[in-house]
């Protein structure tokens, strides 16, 4: 299993950057009334002297904490009350909220690493299987750029848009029997057929003035072992560096360095029940036999996975 | 018993059992750093806190005196808010500036409980509001245009659109703990009443 280190949270930090936007900020200083609340909402008689002053202009009062002390804030709450929040006013949108510590908890706690989905999509520029929706959707032209993990995040989204609606570029040619199905990018063609003894088979388009290369994928066991089922649907998307194929809620990522695939990693995702997969398509007893993926690198979620295995013997 | 004298931003002086000022990380260093003795006058001063706050930060670590000391990781990922004390949450019930006051007085010595209390309360203002009530509950301005303003509603139900269909299988372990348990509780409870019977 190939798995590349993990940068760190201080790595990715981007205090700088937040500071220069703050910078930028046009924030009143002055206090109101709001000071005076309470919990509820009514008046109660202020202790501190500092801020007794009143001022007519609505004042920011979470601008006199430090900013370690609003993510400490912001990580006790849900993941639609950060949505909440970011749409409060713009201190909070670009600044308070644009914290790799708020956004590292919200993809810790969906299981998203940097490394899987920052290199799988990170310049979209040179993307050429742009995500539908996203760039109508991002706001970093208004707003300014995005802390590490908040993109993170965003592409995570778009990798799971993209394997729902299938919208990458791709071409899907049945064959007959419907066991054989051709996938075409710009760049490779995909061709998979479950009675073969390599399933997958790669068609590297390297361009007019070059001969097209045929390939066969190493494939991973249980990729090998869900495609010879023929009961689930295999999804495709790729792009000049990524490929990545789904099924049955697992996802295989292959990585393509000058026309070489190589086996990146693999992740089990469970899609809702909308999608017409059965809870047993969620199989723990696959989870353990391959405990070499990355799932081992989440200890504390290993440990409700160790509980659920003991409950399940 | 030992006593230190702390001096607030406006010159008060408070007398203070040295265990219970202890609580804050800030104070002991500074106390270790001076060398300071327990027959010593000296006074240490505390610039960044008014009396008033001062009075409340004594009396929140004068009844937590004899609390465990904190754990030093809290990076746990269980974010409850629920678990503040009654007495806590009485001594909390004062207006947003000194509550904040409080936060930046917790910060600045060091107290990690009433840190972490005072995070807690303020989160609690936050938890299940829309971004209206949120503005509303601390008079926080909305500055953006109507454009952005759309565009970050936009933004908003991209990701939660897509957010919606998905849920990890972490989530599904947990539910399936928490049957099993319950299983094993209602099989337990059957196996007790059929023992009773018998018993009868």
């Amino acid at each position: 299993m190939n798995i590349d280190c993990v940068n760190t949270k201080s790595d990715n930090m981007n205090i700088d950057y937040t500071i220069t936007k703050s910078d930028n900020m046009n924030i009143d200083c002055t206090r109101t009334e709001s000071d005076n609340m309470n919990i509820d909402g009514k008046r109660t008689e202020s202790i501190s002297s500092s801020i007794s002053e009143e001022s007519p202009e609505p004042y920011d009062i979470f601008r006199q904490l430090p900013l370690e002390v609003i993510t400490k804030i912001v990580r006790q709450l849900s993941f639609n009350d950060v949505i909440s929040l970011k749409s409060v006013s713009k201190a909070w949108r670009c600044l308070y909220i644009n914290q790799n510590e708020i956004w590292a908890n919200i993809c810790d706690d969906l299981n998203i690493r940097v490394i899987d989905y920052s290199r799988c999509l990170n310049d979209r520029s040179r993307h050429d299987s742009e995500c539908k929706g996203y760039a109508e959707a991002a706001s970093e032209k208004l707003f300014g750029p995005l802390c590490d993990y908040w993109l993170t995040f965003n592409h995570y989204i778009m990798i799971i848009r993209n394997i729902k609606n299938n919208d990458f570029p791709i071409i899907n040619i049945p064959r007959c029997p419907r066991d054989e199905y051709s996938y075409c990018t710009d760049d490779y063609i995909v061709n998979i057929n479950a009675y073969n003894k390599q399933p997958i088979q790669v068609i590297v388009l390297s361009g007019a003035s070059k001969p097209i290369v045929k390939k066969y994928l190493k494939i991973f066991d249980q990729l090998k072992k869900l495609i010879r089922l023929r009961k689930y649907p295999l999804k495709v998307i790729g792009n000049k560096r990524y490929l990545v194929l789904e099924i049955c809620s697992v996802i295989f990522v292959y990585s393509i360095v000058r026309t070489e695939f190589t086996q990146s990693f693999f992740k089990v995702i469970r899609k809702n029940v909308e999608f017409g997969l059965n809870q047993e398509d969620f199989d723990s007893k696959f989870l353990n036999e391959h405990r070499e993926t990355k799932f081992d690198l989440y200890d504390h979620k290993l440990a409700w996975y160790t509980l659920l295995l003991v409950h399940y013997l | 018993m030992p006593m230190i004298k702390l001096q607030s931003s406006d010159g008060e002086v408070f007398q203070v059992d040295f265990e219970i000022a202890k609580a804050s990380v800030t104070i002991k260093t500074m106390v270790e750093d001076l060398g300071l003795e327990e027959e010593d006058e000296e006074i240490v001063p505390l610039p960044n806190v008014n009396a008033g706050i001062l009075k409340k930060v004594i009396q929140w670590a004068t009844y937590h005196k004899d609390d465990p000391p904190p754990a030093e990781d809290d990076e746990g990922r269980e974010k409850r808010t629920d678990d503040i004390s009654s007495w806590d949450a009485d001594f909390l019930k004062v207006d947003q500036g000194t509550l904040f006051e409080l936060i930046l007085a917790a910060n600045y010595l060091d107290i990690k409980g009433l840190l972490d209390v005072t995070c807690k309360t303020v989160a609690n203002m936050i938890k299940g509001k829309t971004p209206e009530e949120i503005r509303k509950t601390f008079n926080i301005k909305n500055d953006f245009t109507a454009a952005e303003e759309d565009q970050v509603r936009k933004e908003n139900e991209w990701c939660e659109e897509n957010l919606r269909f998905i849920s990890w299988s972490f989530i599904d372990m947990k539910v399936n703990i928490v049957s099993n348990i319950n299983h094993y509780f209602k099989k337990f409870k059957k196996l007790w009443y059929h023992r009773i019977n018998l018993s009868h």
